[in-house]
């Protein structure tokens, strides 16, 4: 069935959505990422404007936030002190996500900084995370010990204003947790990416925080920094499609329940490898498309 | 003498919705001269009736689309990557183009009466001004690209439609508006052309507009972005509230 998207301004056919929503909400399900990753560029593949890929991606940020915080915030694992902090970060770097994006888009080069940002976040990403799996499973140990290593404490601890974050037993300079909210506010606004890959290591490696605090943490903060990106996308460039966003979120709601199935037979480490294979297989197909001699060198944009 | 009654008859309905051309050699009608877009649309067509008072003259109708302006980049590669480089701006070009000629030899006094009144693609090109990016030779294949891609969306053409005559001088044209058609105003310029001048021309109008949902939604993010971006995020936690109540409890 065709359905008309009013925001997008094109008529697609609507399973087409509702399966990528449910493909997407399934490897959240296993995973337990929110999926933001593949939803934008599997959009942008599928013709919707990249503006509108991106707007509307937020919406369906702070539904799979929502879905995923409550179940940690009902085992009282969310630090809401730091996920606060962070989110005045978040803020911040969703309003320079926002200037970002429109100064790309006025240049016409849209397609390709959104591309190439994927590339270069899901290639490292990846990379980062096949390493660290394979290493869990043929050594038997955790890479957390070379990244304490390579992390310099020095510095870190040199930053000022200082605050105690008494839930994660931390005293830490407001900025760590303000920079990395920073960064997550970012990639939501330009990329429609929560981040929680790129957040978690970090909360954990950087920040310190103890891992079972994490993932609640971060969501929390997501919810509401996508929620601003959504706002911010709304009113500044009319590009929220609440109809793409409703199907996609249906989609999710109902892909995420098999795939939480699926997870329980794959687990940790494993589990990792084969996301860090997807996530390397759509960066691969990103490069491919602007390294490749394009299908047609011509492309028109109408304004 | 029944069919020149009936053509009377048709004309007399669908006629008082449109504009009449002044001397009445060319009379016009469309027959629906608004489109709705609803959440279902999946593409519409627009029937032009008309009726000549001279079989021995031709007929030029074009539908066009609102104009905006357009740009086409060309990519080149750079450090290995394709990238938009070279680009030409045409300002205010019709983002939907169709027409139908009732001339089967496209005679040179003829060629020139379309070019100048805008029938044809060649047309297209005529008034409109051009923005360039610098190192550029050939402008001619930013026009042939902006023809070839917005005959892949489906809102040009590559042919001129038929136009039916059901005697010698009533006639009819059909032209398909594809889902991908850009909403707003659309004009339907129609000509009556002897030994290759225009002698009569009009203009009718069309609008192309989302109904029901669809303009609800649109006129909401459009004119209320933020209780509209607010909506969206309710929807959104009220889903995301769903799914974790409903989430399989392991």
């Amino acid at each position: 069935m065709q359905i008309y998207l009013p925001i997008a301004e094109m008529s697609i056919p609507v399973e087409m959505i509702f399966l990528l929503g449910g493909f997407v909400g399934f490897i959240s399900g296993v995973f337990g990422v929110g999926g933001g990753f593949l939803t934008t560029p599997l959009l942008i593949f599928m013709g919707i404007p990249s503006a509108v890929a991106v707007g509307t991606q937020g919406s369906q940020l702070v539904a799979s936030g929502v879905s995923g915080v409550t179940g940690y915030w009902r085992r009282g694992h969310v630090d809401f002190m730091v996920g606060t902090i962070m989110l005045v970060g978040g803020i911040g770097g969703s309003l320079v996500g926002i200037v970002f994006f429109q100064f790309i888009k006025y240049l016409g080069q849209m397609d390709l900084i959104i591309s190439l940002l994927y590339i270069v976040l899901l290639g490292s990403i990846g990379i980062m995370m096949l390493f660290e799996s394979v290493f869990t499973i043929f050594r038997k140990k955790s890479v957390k010990s070379e990244f304490n290593r390579l992390k310099s404490p020095s510095l870190i601890s040199k930053l000022p204003y200082k605050m105690r974050f008494p839930r994660s037993k931390l005293y830490i300079s407001v900025f760590v947790p303000i920079g990395i909210g920073f960064v997550s506010g970012f990639l939501v606004s330009t990329m429609g990416v929560g981040g929680g890959f790129l957040l978690v290591p970090a909360m954990i490696y950087i920040l310190g925080m103890p891992p079972l605090l994490v993932a609640g943490t971060s969501l929390f903060q997501i919810i509401f920094t996508s929620a601003f990106a959504t706002i911010m996308h709304a009113t500044v460039s009319n590009s929220v499609d609440i109809l793409l966003a409703i199907f996609l979120i249906l989609g999710g709601v109902i892909g995420a329940q098999f795939g939480v199935l699926v997870s329980r037979k794959i687990t940790g480490a494993r589990a990792r490898i084969i996301l860090a294979l997807l996530v390397l297989g759509v960066c691969t197909q990103l490069g491919i498309q602007l390294f490749l001699h394009p299908y047609d060198i011509f492309v028109m944009v109408v304004q | 003498m029944i069919l020149r009654l009936f053509i009377i008859a048709v004309l007399g309905v669908v006629l008082p919705l449109s504009a009449r051309a002044d001397t009445g050699d060319l009379v016009i009608g469309v027959a629906n001269n608004h489109i709705d877009v609803t959440v279902g649309f999946s593409g519409s067509s627009i029937e032009v009736f008309g009726d000549r008072r001279d079989k021995d003259t031709d007929v030029a109708i074009v539908m066009e689309g609102p104009r905006k302006k357009v740009t086409i980049w060309q990519k080149d590669r750079i450090a290995g990557t394709w990238v938009n480089r070279y680009y030409t701006k045409f300002k205010e070009m019709p983002v939907y183009y169709n027409y139908a000629i009732s001339a089967e030899i496209i005679s040179a006094p003829l060629q020139s009466a379309m070019l100048k009144n805008g029938i044809g693609h060649e047309a297209l090109f005529r008034k409109v001004s051009t923005k360039k990016s610098s190192g550029l030779k050939d402008e001619n294949i930013f026009q042939d690209a902006l023809l070839r891609k917005n005959q892949d969306l489906g809102v040009f053409f590559k042919k001129s439609q038929p136009i039916t005559f059901m005697n010698d001088n009533f006639f009819r044209v059909r032209f398909a508006l594809p889902p991908s058609a850009p909403t707003g105003e659309y004009k339907i310029y129609s000509f009556l052309i002897k030994d290759g001048k225009v002698t009569e021309r009009g203009v009718d109008l069309l609008t192309v507009e989302q109904v029901g949902l669809n303009a609800f939604i649109y006129k909401a993010a459009h004119e209320y972005s933020l209780i509209y971006a607010l909506v969206c995020i309710f929807l959104a936690l009220f889903f995301g509230w769903l799914a974790g109540a409903l989430r399989v409890k392991p």
